[in-house]
């Protein structure tokens, strides 16, 4: 996995107390954070203790950690920036989403996906999606059905309730 | 948010059903396998440590999963038949409906072009033609006939060029009695002499001094006609 510079640079893991020096500490963290994300196909986070074990907030070469506390103080940056997003609308909030791909990119991504595999006019399982089209099998349940939702506004598709009576699919429509 | 009639009908909730039965299943064989793989790495280790009953009774519920896998991949083969079968019937129908369309089409073509229309304009092509064909008859008799007369005319022309050539040439001066005299022993003058009397038949009434003068003129001439 490649790691910035600045991850084995021991003043990133604490809070500085200079203003400007802060804002670039924000942002370098960000960055790592969506890089982390990424490559680890981390769709959502969940701040607890086990995270302080992770290498994204320890770097056991260097021998340092983040606080935890820190790390809310960036997401709630990332979530202004629209970089992330709370699950929960009240406290606590405790798990958010990462968005290293928007989700108007993960939407084109599928409807990119469907032209491809010649699906207009049929019917589509979220299962089957995840199951065929393995670059999008990391989103959660929660998050495919905000993506879904949203290409359903465009117009590209008809999201479905089966048996179940919950949304368990979608009717690709044609352009 | 409300399902949309004009965009859902029932045979989409149908295939909607159809389709998450086989995910189901396809996530039951998963498990399956996953279990069966489960049992084997139990009886290696059972060998490992030498339980030989341990690695018997994993091997026999490796055996029944494995049933159980072969089960489900046919009740899986069933449906994806099934819905490739569905797929299949609606693009069909798709078929006939471009083919009714096609017909319709044509017949909207065909009604564009009654047999009595067709009939009239074939009837008016030929009369037409017919015209054509009169026309060029009629110009090719009067331009026959304009040639006709150019020929004859040419014909008179070049008739009175050689006339006029001939008389030109009597009238021509120059000639001397001494050379005519050295010429009369021949006989081919003798045999020539008749023929150009005849096409001068005035000739003969002229004396015998003039006659002279007329052989040494023919004579002037038969270098010039050879």
């Amino acid at each position: 996995m490649r790691v910035p510079s600045i991850y084995n640079f021991p003043p990133f893991f604490t809070r500085q107390l200079n203003d400007n020096t802060w804002h670039s500490q924000k942002a370098a963290w960000q960055m790592w954070i969506l890089l982390w994300c990424r490559e680890n196909r981390q769709t959502s986070i969940t701040i607890n203790p086990e995270l302080l074990e992770s290498s994204l907030l320890h770097n056991s070469t260097i021998h340092r950690t983040l606080p935890l506390s820190v790390f809310r103080e960036i997401v709630e940056d990332m979530v202004k920036q629209n970089l992330a997003e709370w699950t929960e609308k009240r406290n606590p909030k405790d798990v958010f989403w990462v968005y290293w791909r928007s989700i108007s990119e993960w939407g084109n991504m599928i409807l990119k996906w469907l032209s491809d595999m010649g699906r207009e006019g049929s019917i589509c399982t979220f299962y089957e999606l995840q199951e065929q089209y393995k670059e999008v099998d990391c989103l959660d349940e929660v998050l495919l059905h905000k993506v879904l939702e949203l290409l359903m506004k465009k117009g590209n598709i008809e999201l479905m309730k089966g048996s179940s009576g919950k949304y368990s699919g979608f009717k690709v429509l044609k352009a | 948010m409300g399902v949309n009639s004009s965009k859902i009908n029932d045979k989409d909730r149908s295939i909607l059903s159809i389709k998450e039965q086989r995910d189901k299943l396809l996530r039951y064989s998963k498990r399956l396998e996953k279990i069966e793989q489960l049992e084997i790495d139990i009886a290696r280790k059972c060998l490992r440590d030498s339980d030989k009953r341990g690695a018997l009774r994993a091997l026999k519920a490796k055996k029944l999963y494995s049933g159980l896998i072969t089960q489900t991949y046919g009740q899986l083969g069933n449906i994806e038949q099934l819905l490739s079968t569905i797929e299949f019937t609606l693009i069909q129908k798709d078929v006939m409906f471009g083919l009714q369309e096609g017909t319709n089409l044509i017949r909207q073509l065909q009604a564009d072009m009654p047999l009595e229309r067709v009939g009239r304009i074939c009837n008016d092509r030929d009369e037409a033609m017919s015209y054509v064909d009169e026309v060029n008859d009629m110009l090719q008799g009067r331009m026959s006939r304009d040639q006709e007369d150019e020929i004859q005319e040419e014909l008179d022309s070049l008739i009175r060029e050689q006339e006029d050539e001939k008389v030109k040439d009597l009238e021509k001066p120059g000639f001397t009695p001494s050379t005519g005299v050295d010429v009369l022993p021949s006989v081919p003058l003798k045999n020539a002499i008749p023929s150009l009397d005849e096409s001068f038949p005035k000739a003969a009434s002229v004396s015998n001094t003039s006659s002279a003068v007329v052989i040494d003129e023919e004579l002037r001439k038969d270098p010039v006609l050879g």
